[in-house]
């Protein structure tokens, strides 16, 4: 299991490391006192790794040698401090993903907490909570070789009804490999703590084809959580206004401005088939999707 | 007879053929379907359930008892959800 400096560690370090990123055009720079919590992030977000003092957005993660305490501060000047270094580690994560977040709905792109995928070039998003099997779906719908977008955010643009890839690297948790076919081996890596429970972050092009630009929204299902007696996927259809909610539940977007979200998002699943979807086992539930998507569009 | 008023600080919004009503305060979201958004339209805190209930028939063309029960359920379920005053 990889680690990082006890905070002891790291407060002894005066050196600041720096990474810059560039998120779908969003430009964020982290300083740290801890290298290894730059590496963390890179194993994840290594692929929107830029040189120079590009990023606007800084957030650093800072030792305070007195206390003993890590800080995280934000672009905005807030701060959050953590005791332990896996827990800042992690925090400076959060907080690079909710600047990108935040300056994408800047420009009118709105992040929900969904994987996306896209089957004869159109977007298929999918939604649910953490742990409901998002990205263990979207890495079975790539071994059956549909483009893969995201396994964490989908980017949406109301304006254009196109779904922006988010090329960040796959977060897998145990048990995933042993269900996508072509995956086994990733399961014999060595382990990290990404938090939630993650254990390896792996490139979209090991799961399959990454997509090469936007799709325009075609569908979206719901995760819902499964029973152990479901043998076979159910699909069951909602609407418009229940999807678009459910696209919305937890994203910092319907947190600022609810009704302004409500009307993007929805803006967004009104012409496309929604539904809930329970899944079954991975690969014959994302050979499911695929014929429902086929019997959706026609 | 009641005559059901929407509370203050309810948005409404229309998604496709569903409607959603926000409550703000309460930080709450419902997903009603097109006959239960036309029955809150109508609480106006004036007509009585029956007056909406007849309306209710005369538009859509249903037996008036139907639409009283129709109208009734929806009136029960949206004072559960602390929608009305």
């Amino acid at each position: 299991m990889h680690s990082v400096p006890a905070p002891t560690e790291i407060a002894e370090r005066s050196v600041m490391h720096e990474a810059a990123y560039d998120i779908l055009g969003v430009g964020v720079r982290l300083r740290s006192v801890s290298r290894a919590s730059i590496e963390l992030i890179d194993d994840s977000f290594g692929v929107f790794r830029v040189e120079g003092t590009h990023g606007e957005l800084v957030i650093e993660l800072r030792a305070d040698a007195e206390s003993g305490s890590l800080t995280v501060s934000r672009p905005d000047g807030a701060t959050h401090r953590s005791r332990s270094a896996a827990a800042a580690t992690l925090h400076l994560m959060d907080e690079l993903v909710h600047a990108v977040i935040s300056s994408l709905h800047q420009r009118g792109l709105f992040a929900v907490h969904a994987a996306a995928v896209a089957h004869r070039g159109r977007a298929l998003v999918l939604a649910g909570p953490s742990g409901a099997g998002k990205t263990t779906l979207a890495v079975a719908l790539a071994a059956l070789g549909l483009e893969i977008l995201s396994d964490e955010l989908a980017i949406l643009d109301p304006a254009t009804g196109l779904v922006h890839p988010y090329l960040r690297r796959l977060h897998i948790r145990p048990g995933t490999p042993e269900l996508v076919r072509g995956m086994e081996q990733i399961g014999l890596r060595e382990r990290r703590d990404l938090g939630g429970e993650i254990a390896w972050a792996i490139g979209l092009e090991e799961a399959g084809t990454p997509a090469d630009g936007p799709r325009p929204m075609g569908a979206a299902l719901v995760l819902v959580p499964r029973s152990n007696r479901t043998v076979e996927p159910r699909f069951t259809s909602i609407g418009s206004g229940q999807a678009a909610l459910e696209l919305l539940r937890g994203t910092w977007a319907a947190s600022i401005d609810f009704p302004g979200a409500l009307r993007a998002v929805g803006s967004c699943v009104v012409p496309i088939p929604c539904a809930r979807l329970e899944a079954a086992d991975p690969m014959a539930t994302a050979e499911a999707i695929v014929a429902w998507l086929d019997r959706s569009h026609g | 007879m009641t005559a059901p008023a929407r509370r203050d600080g309810i948005s409404v919004q229309r998604i496709g053929d569903e409607t959603v009503l926000h409550d703000a305060v309460r930080q709450q979201a419902h997903v009603v379907n097109q006959s239960a958004a036309w029955v809150w339209e109508h609480f106006d805190g004036i007509r009585s359930t029956d007056d909406i209930a007849e309306q209710l028939a005369r538009e859509f063309e249903v037996p008036v008892e139907a639409a009283r029960s129709d109208v009734n359920a929806v009136t029960d379920a949206f004072r559960r959800l602390g929608l009305l005053d």
